[in-house]
Parts: C-alpha cells; structure tokens; sequence
C-alpha cells in the first residue's frame, strides 16, 4: 500500500480507499485467526471425543480387542490414556474370568467322573449278588469286598474335596508356631517309617540342618504335605524295590525339604501343572492307582499359606523330586 | 464257545463283566488297555 500525504485535494477519496483497505486487512486476520482457533479446538477437542465415543461404544458392545491412540500431554489426552488403561484392565480381568470359568468348569467334569466311577462298580456289584452271579462264597467275598473297597475309595475322596474346599476357601485356620527342624523331622521320618515299612518300601532320612535351627509352620499342615508327597510317590512307585529319600538342607534364610523317589517320574509336559487342582497325568482318569489328583493340589496352597513354596524335577523311569522351602524363624531381625 | 475280549481301565467293571459273561456261556478275556487288547491270540 502507498500513502500519498502530498496531495491534500484528494485525501477523502483516500482516506476512503485506506478505511477500506484497512477493514479488509482485519477481516482476513480475523478469518484467519478464527480458522486457527477453530482447528486447533477441533484438533485437541473433538477429535478425542470422538476417538472416546467410537472406545466407549466398543466396550458398550463387549468388544476390548481394540487400542486407544493418544498423542499429545493436554487434559484430553491424559483422558484418552487413561481410558486405554481402563480398556487394558478390563481386557485383563475379562480374560482372567474366562480361563477360571474354564477351570471350574474342567473341576465339575473330574470330579463328576471321578465320584461316578466307583459308583458305577457298587451299583454293578449289587446288581451282580442281586442277580446270582456271586454263585460261590469265594465270588460273594470278593465282591461284597470290591463294594467296601469302592465304597472307601468314595469316601476318601469327599474328605478330600471337602477339605479342598475348606482350605481354598481359608476356612482351615492354621497354629503356626516354632518348630524344631531336627526335633520335627524326626518324628515325621519316624511316623512315615512305621507306616510304609510293610510295603517293602524304604525311607532314607538326612538331614543337614544345624541343631537348633527353627521354622515358624503349622506342625499338623506340613504333616500332611509331607504325607501326600509321599503318598504319591509311592503309587506311583513300579518299581520292586522303592526307595524314598526324605533330605532337609539349610538354603541361607531357607530350609529346604527334598523328597526324591525312584518311580516311574513325571513326563516334561506333565510337570508344570501337576500341582494345579484334580490334574492327572493319566488322561482317562482311571482310578486303579485310587488317585484324585488333589493331594498335591493341597501341598500347594498349604506351602502359599506359609509363605514357602513347592516345585518339582523329575525324569522319566529314573524318579522325581519334590521340593518345598521354609523360611527359617530368626531370633533377631536380620538389620537391626 | 465264543471268546470275548474285554478292554476295560477300570479292573472292578472288567471282572464283574467277566463274570456275567462266563456265566452265559463265553470265555473271557480281559485287557486293560487298548495295545494290549490287539496282541490277544
């Protein structure tokens, strides 16, 4: 734009022209100015919103298999981030439900079956004796024997389960108090001893802990995980002449349980679930070896209750080992 | 007389079958797994 100031007989004619042009100048600022503010609100406002609407109706519809994209650190973004973290959870906690329903679901077939097997051989044995067919006493014997033995076997797994339940449920409460390690173990290794010597079975005990040592544990509980790993091993047990090696060592702040045994072991693809509730390696569930698969279930939450916990290593034909850890019970705390 | 092969996992059912079986007349034989069942002379 060029001012003339020089020629003063045409300035309202060009005062004109500058009002104008100046008019025109603050409408295209102003237009542009308006555009700016209006995509930059559009930007950082409405196009999370939308993002927001289009999530919200997703999860609505039950559908969390989708990601959230956010960019930008102003209020809108935080929003959109953390409803991506909501989106994530939810996805977690949905996915959690179903493998559990599926469990649940896997627990009510075994159980079912493993109830109705030996049933089934009462019901079939009464019907026998009913019929006639136990013709001799030798035959009545045996089967009003295979009844008791049936009968037992049923018992034995609903005090199983009901103690099961009881324990997952923490209806169990359990006394923890100091245990000797040297004193405990070795009437542990005196009551197994006595009770498995008749089968032909024999119990090596070492132990490697110092006098004195003490654990804080429920006497009865690891009574009884020490009970059921070795019960296990010994159905398990093919061969003639078994061997159980109970072995207590001192791992620094731990003491350390191993119970090794030489049956017939645990394949690689068995190992990491045994102790997962009622599994069995054997897939068909046949009850001869009179196996629920709960024993070990139980282990489990009894040595989570203390605060230890319980794997295994095993080879096929050669045997397995099971472990579990105690933490040792200090007279003074370690950093005082 | 007819032979019959039972393949059964569960023993108590295998022998209770075995018994209702022979008294009808048939020999029985029993196995408790399938691979072995096939191996029946």
């Amino acid at each position: 734009m060029v001012y003339d100031i020089s020629l003063p007989q045409s300035s309202s004619s060009q005062v004109k022209l500058m009002a104008k042009d100046m008019i025109l100048t603050a409408t295209i600022i102003l237009v542009f100015t308006a555009l700016s503010v209006g995509l930059w609100i559009y930007r950082s406002i409405a196009v999370p919103l939308v993002k927001l609407k289009k999530a919200t109706k997703n999860i609505k519809e039950g559908n969390l298999d989708f990601v959230l994209e956010v960019e930008g650190n102003d209020e809108f973004s935080q929003l959109c981030q953390d409803f991506e973290e909501m989106r994530k959870r939810l996805k977690e906690s949905t996915e959690e439900k179903i493998l559990m329903d599926k469990e649940n679901k896997e627990l009510i077939s075994n159980i079912s079956h493993d109830l109705k097997t030996p049933i089934t051989a009462v019901k079939g044995y009464v019907e026998g004796i009913m019929d006639g067919v136990a013709d001799t006493p030798e035959k009545m014997d045996r089967y009003v024997r295979t009844i008791y033995n049936k009968t037992n076997e049923m018992d034995h797994l609903i005090n199983e389960l009901t103690f099961y339940s009881k324990i997952d449920t923490n209806r169990i409460p359990y006394t923890f108090s100091k245990l000797n390690v040297e004193d405990y173990f070795r009437i542990v290794r005196r009551s197994l001893g006595l009770r498995w010597k008749t089968r032909g079975i024999e119990l090596v005990y070492a132990n490697y802990v110092e006098k004195g040592v003490q654990v804080i544990a429920d006497a009865e509980q690891i009574r009884r995980v020490i009970h059921n790993i070795v019960s296990n091993a010994i159905k398990y047990m093919e061969k003639p002449k078994g061997i159980i090696q109970l072995r207590v060592k001192d791992v620094g702040d731990f003491i350390q349980v191993e119970i090794e045994d030489n049956g017939k072991g645990i394949a690689a693809k068995d190992l990491p679930y045994i102790f997962d509730r009622f599994y069995r390696t054997d897939v068909s569930r046949n009850s001869s070896k009179g196996g629920s698969g709960i024993g070990l279930s139980i282990v489990k939450k009894i040595m989570e209750d203390h605060g230890g916990k319980v794997w295994a290593t095993s080879r096929l034909g050669i045997g397995t080992i099971m472990y579990f850890v105690l933490r040792k019970y200090q007279e003074v705390p370690l950093n005082e | 007389m007819s032979r019959i092969l039972i393949i059964e996992d569960e023993e108590a059912i295998a022998d209770l079958e075995k018994d209702y079986l022979e008294l009808s007349g048939f020999e029985v034989e029993i196995e408790n797994r399938v691979i072995q069942g096939l191996y029946v002379p």
